[in-house]
């Protein structure tokens, strides 16, 4: 019965899930890294996944990155149950410590992209609720904007200035502190 | 040339802003600027609320310290204070205490009490003492279970506390804003002689758990006041075996123990009250700081003096004759905030969330 039950386990493990973008093109991914997003979880936990994953908001460009992040985040996510559950020796710290530097690599070069790209890579884990994606995405977007003028967040980000001369003046004189 | 980024929605925008730092409140305002949907998000009392509990530990605006400069001296990267310093008018008022972000003022004169939220800018006065003159104390939020993230309006306490030297005694008692009173007045003898003069530290109090924390000078024994908010029973903890027992601030560890810093010369010295495997509570010395090595510039050894501790960010104030400089104890990073300050400072912390 112990090696049925490996056998059944390993079978899970490998399940593959496709995934298909707006532009038609299949991606075929193992279970554990299309489950990094709640919004396919759900899918699985439905079962909703036979013949392939349809993501109509998201572009095969796109969702190649996406893939991208989430295997390495799946192998982390991995190695991190496993040596939290047996070892916490010297060794094994050196190792995790290891690891988290390559994924702080892994990640900041992931981000080296232009403006268009990282929004639609926001949009995209919005959508398919990857937390760790939105988080590092967002916080890519939020630094760019510190130190920035409103002119020049408004120049990056291709935003059309809406507020009435007479709204802006209000609000820069309730907090004119934050112009000196 | 690369296209466009594609439009976002408000609830992408509000997932964007709500990573700007807390500690630079001046972001989020100029953000505000830059169009109508980013400006509706951030006046938005939702988003502030979920920015607040995101962020969970209020930033360290900056400190008051009215013997030398009688101002506020701002920590932020803005140049300028992030409430307006006409809504308060510092000189006459003695400043006690700040924390849950309330700040705990003395009259000059009248020896009035008063507390205010420079945020709301909400000013409270509360009454006098029954009995005894408030020598120092403190505000704390009094709402059960709060995080102190949002308390703003909220009903607070003011412990107060002062020695006697006729009959060598000490005395607390707690106001509470949702009674508009206060309650009965404990005291201690102190088994020394209380000199008048040098009893009681100013601007010492700190909050560990269900205790409020003094430190007693030279005249009143060098010790530390205890006063327990639960069970309103006062006593008192002598000192660690210290070279210089004036230079010497209360706090709670990150353990959430009492703790205390004090400098020997150059060296920064951080005890933790523990209790030993046979119930006996002591003084251990947890953490040794050679300033020589942590503050970015060098410091001439004669005039160092520990003058505050920040609860939640956990950092220490040193003052030195190079200045007064900020020590943030989890990354062991220094910089300098002002001149040198050598009285016990006041540090504020709060959300500055613009509404």
């Amino acid at each position: 019965m112990a090696s049925a039950g490996s056998g059944d386990e390993k079978a899970a493990a490998a399940a593959m899930i496709t995934l298909i973008s707006s532009d038609n093109e299949k991606f075929e991914v193992t279970e554990a890294t299309a489950t990094l997003s709640q919004t396919i979880r759900h899918m699985i936990e439905d079962g909703c996944t036979d013949g392939g994953v349809p993501l109509p908001n998201v572009t095969s460009k796109i969702l190649a990155r996406v893939i991208e992040y989430c295997k390495k985040h799946a192998t982390a996510a991995a190695g991190e149950e496993g040596s939290s559950s047996s070892f916490s020796d010297a060794a094994f710290l050196e190792v995790d410590r290891a690891f988290l530097e390559e994924l702080e690599e892994f990640d900041d070069a992931f981000l080296e992209v232009d403006r268009a790209t990282l929004f639609d890579l926001i949009l995209a884990a919005n959508y398919l609720d990857i937390k760790g994606l939105l988080n590092l995405t967002c916080q890519k977007v939020a630094d760019s904007v510190k130190g920035k003028t409103p002119e020049q967040i408004r120049e990056m980000y291709n935003i059309v200035n809406d507020l009435t001369p007479e709204e802006e003046a209000e609000i820069r004189r309730e907090t004119q502190w934050a112009f000196e | 040339m690369a296209p466009p980024p594609p439009e976002l929605n408000e609830d992408i925008i509000a997932e964007i802003l709500l990573r700007l730092p807390p500690d630079e409140p001046e972001h989020l305002v100029r953000a505000s600027l830059v169009c109508k949907p980013w400006c509706r998000i951030l006046y938005d009392r939702t988003f502030l609320c979920h920015y607040r509990r995101f962020h969970r530990t209020p930033p360290l605006l900056g400190f008051f310290d009215n013997i030398i400069s009688d101002s506020f001296v701002p920590i932020t990267t803005a140049a300028a204070l992030p409430f307006s310093k006409a809504a308060f008018d510092c000189r006459l008022w003695y400043i006690l205490d700040s924390r849950h972000g309330r700040v705990l003022f003395q009259h000059r004169l009248t020896y009035d009490l008063l507390v205010w939220d420079p945020i709301t800018g909400q000013k409270e006065e509360v009454c006098d003492p029954p009995t005894m003159l408030c020598e120092t104390g403190i505000v704390l939020c009094a709402a059960l279970g709060c995080d102190h993230c949002d308390c703003h309006g909220g009903p607070f306490l003011v412990v107060c506390v002062s020695t006697d030297d006729r009959d060598n005694s000490a005395c607390a008692c707690v106001y509470s804003s949702q009674v508009g009173a206060w309650g009965d007045l404990v005291s201690i003898h102190l088994d020394v002689e209380v000199d008048f003069l040098d009893h009681i530290n100013r601007r010492s109090g700190a909050l560990v758990r269900d205790g409020v924390y003094f430190v007693l000078a030279s005249g009143a024994g060098d010790r530390i006041l205890k006063y327990e908010l639960g069970t309103h029973c006062l006593s008192t903890i002598d000192l660690p075996d210290l070279d210089n027992k004036k230079n010497v601030v209360v706090m709670p560890t990150e353990d959430g123990l009492l703790g205390l810093a004090s400098n020997s010369a150059s060296t920064l010295l951080l005890w933790s009250r523990m209790v030993n495997g046979e119930g006996i509570a002591g003084w251990v010395q947890y953490r040794v700081i050679n300033l020589q090595i942590v503050l970015p510039v060098a410091i001439p050894m004669d005039k160092v003096k520990v003058i505050g501790f920040v609860e939640g960010v956990n950092a220490i104030f040193v003052g030195t004759n190079a200045g007064t400089f900020i020590i943030y104890l989890n990354s062991g990073l220094a910089r300098k905030v002002s001149g040198a300050i050598y009285n016990p400072v006041v540090p504020f912390v709060s959300f500055y969330t613009p509404v």
